[in-house]
């Protein structure tokens, strides 16, 4: 059975809407969506700004209101849990955000931020408990006992994140939602990281969901991966597999334009011409078709369905 | 010939009671058409050395304590308000990095484009010199888009109205702070390569500031890494990228994830970036080298040509380069 199944999702944001008047038009931030994620294992996710990629993570655990589709973690239906039961069950799942900064309290000092999760769970029953559950998480995260009383701004950038993955750890979750957890850091941090991410997998057998830009971060850190485009999931799979093969022109033009380091490197390069298109009124049939170098007529006015082309490698493209 | 140079400058800022020496003795230059990229994580002092150039450093807090800064011979350190006036836009003009906060939201395109063409250029400014300057940087369909305020262009269409405006004056030198880092992959590859044809079409020179060793090797003839405010190696892109001797340029090569390299982990720098100003002691890289020595706590080192073109601050290269480093990890 899988950890967590997406069924179907989808999430809507109303446009103009005001006191007694409904929205005439809605964004489809995440459309039709289906996924899983086996426990242990890292799901990677991939696609430019406003492909909804951010959305779907926070859909996942329960930030952002899915229209329709389901989402099962151990099983159990979590997509219509009300308040106390959802609340107890996010013991299980946890979110690391992007900006360390913004999401923690700069009121609160460390031992506050990380044990107010413990309290919250009741998973310590005295005071000293706590503290001892604190400083053992914050030597998980590569910190110490010295930082208990500081406050998230007498730390840098990469010690900020580390606050937030313990936080995240505090309630010892099965699930982490990652969302660009390095985008914000210095390059020299970002591989402490991922480093630190993935010990914590090896160690504690927890699986990710990976939100990021960045390609050669998501084949580096993640077994299988998914590429989102205006809201749906274009290609999806082993990431090797995506990775040496991809099969839709949207990976391909994405793959082709990370930018490798080595001078030998003789990567084509593949130019995609314009930008991703408003996802309020996104184009006929297949969403990629107007930028797509091969599109035909069939994909102006279908829209192509996942379908497997080999072991784990799926893709939504009718020339694919 | 050099299209601007920077010989030993200094720059210090004040911050209350303290002094913070943010640059020091750095000396480069560029050369006519040519693009060098300035490399360094945050607080290394690579912007600031970019502002230094046109003096767009608001003194106080700074201040210039040393080395000058020549363009045509004559010291922009020294130059009068309306001097540097004449030669900022013209000799050397800047794209930042987010373009949405470089345009003002309640000006169309046209008109920002005009304002700039009235300031450098003639009094009146017309819709074609603005079409034109659209055409150049490529914007579909500029007649229609000139009426557009910012906030209706996607980001990359805002990073090439900012690119045509600080082309208005056809400078010698353009600076491009960070300017593709906020854009999605597939828009910052049309944009590198807008600017490489730019280069080839107007005959400009390009300092482009980066952190990203990848947009380096992609359009940079040379490079120079910046650590702690200073250069601590420099040379040709393809030489610096395949044999870099600096150990912060090594880490900074190996401690980024490439596609289709095998997994496992990844070499990262230990420690922090040190804040600006406050810098250690001896080689400010120490504390988190690999290859430390004992006397690199104490002694500072100066930067060595240790084959033509190719500078290098650090006594001890000859370790570095030949050692794969795994036993000191």
């Amino acid at each position: 059975m899988a950890l967590l199944e997406v069924r179907r999702l989808a999430v809507q944001f109303p446009i103009g809407e005001r006191l007694f008047r409904t929205a005439k038009r809605v964004l489809r931030a995440v459309d039709d969506v289906s996924f899983e994620i086996h426990s242990g294992e890292s799901m990677g996710l991939v696609g430019e700004s406003g492909c909804g990629k951010t959305t779907l993570g926070r859909a996942v655990v329960r930030l952002s209101e899915a229209v329709s589709g389901s989402i099962s973690f151990e099983g159990e239906d979590i997509t219509a849990l009300k308040c106390s039961t959802l609340r107890s069950r996010r013991q299980r799942f946890q979110m690391v955000f992007q900006d360390s900064h913004s999401s923690l309290n700069p009121r609160m000092t460390v031992e506050e931020i990380i044990g107010e999760a413990i309290e919250i769970h009741r998973l310590a029953r005295t005071r000293e408990v706590r503290r001892h559950r604190v400083i053992a998480l914050l030597e998980q995260v590569g910190l110490d006992a010295t930082h208990l009383r500081h406050y998230p701004h007498q730390f840098s950038g990469g010690q900020r994140q580390r606050i937030g993955i313990a936080r995240a750890l505090a309630v010892q979750p099965k699930l982490i939602v990652c969302d660009e957890p390095v985008s914000a850091l210095d390059v020299s941090v970002q591989a402490q990281i991922i480093n630190l991410l993935r010990d914590l997998q090896q160690s504690r057998g927890i699986a990710y969901l990976f939100i990021s830009h960045d390609l050669a971060v998501v084949e580096h850190f993640s077994h299988r991966m998914m590429v989102m485009y205006l809201g749906k999931v274009v290609e999806i799979g082993d990431t090797k597999r995506i990775c040496q093969t991809p099969r839709h022109p949207y990976t391909q033009a994405l793959i082709s334009a990370v930018l490798d380091i080595d001078p030998h490197s003789k990567r084509r390069r593949i130019v995609l011409s314009g930008e991703p298109p408003s996802p309020i009124s996104p184009p006929s049939g297949c969403p990629f078709h107007p930028r797509c170098p091969i599109a035909e007529d069939r994909c102006r006015s279908t829209a192509p369905e996942l379908r497997q082309v080999s072991e784990d490698h799926q893709v939504a493209c009718h020339l694919a | 010939m050099a299209a601007i140079e920077i010989r030993n400058l200094r720059l210090d800022l004040r911050e209350s009671e303290n002094v913070l020496r943010v640059i020091e003795n750095l000396s480069l230059s560029i050369d006519e058409e040519e693009i060098v990229s300035l490399v360094g994580e945050s607080g290394s002092g690579k912007s600031l050395t970019a502002l230094s150039l046109v003096r767009l450093i608001a003194c106080p807090p700074a201040r210039f304590s040393g080395g000058e800064i020549l363009v045509d011979g004559r010291d922009v350190l020294q130059m009068t308000k309306a001097e540097l006036r004449a030669i900022r836009g013209r000799v050397v003009s800047y794209v930042f990095q987010e373009p949405g906060a470089s345009l003002n939201p309640v000006l169309t395109v046209g008109q920002q484009i005009k304002e700039v063409l009235r300031l450098h250029c003639s009094e009146e400014a017309r819709d074609e010199d603005v079409g034109r300057l659209l055409r150049l940087v490529k914007i579909p369909d500029p007649q229609l888009r000139m009426n557009d305020y910012p906030y209706r262009l996607s980001g990359g269409v805002q990073q090439r109205v900012v690119l045509a405006m600080a082309l208005a004056a056809r400078p010698r030198l353009l600076v491009a702070d960070e300017a593709t880092t906020a854009l999605d992959a597939t828009v910052q590859t049309q944009i590198l390569d807008l600017l490489k044809e730019l280069r080839d079409k107007l005959g400009m020179a390009i300092l482009l500031i980066t952190h990203h060793l990848g947009v380096v090797r992609d359009i940079a003839d040379r490079v120079a890494v910046m650590y702690a405010g200073q250069i601590v190696e420099m040379g040709p892109t393809k030489t610096l990228l395949l044999r870099p001797l600096h150990p912060y340029t090594r880490g900074l090569i190996e401690c980024v994830p490439r596609l289709g390299a095998t997994a496992g982990h990844l070499r990262a720098i230990p420690g922090q970036v040190p804040r600006l100003g406050s810098y250690p002691q001896g080689c400010r890289f120490h504390p988190r080298c690999a290859w430390a020595q004992s006397d690199c706590s104490t002694r500072e080192p100066d930067l060595e040509e240790i084959e033509p073109g190719h500078w290098v601050r650090c006594p001890y290269w000859k370790l570095t380069s030949t050692d794969t480093g795994h036993e000191h990890r």
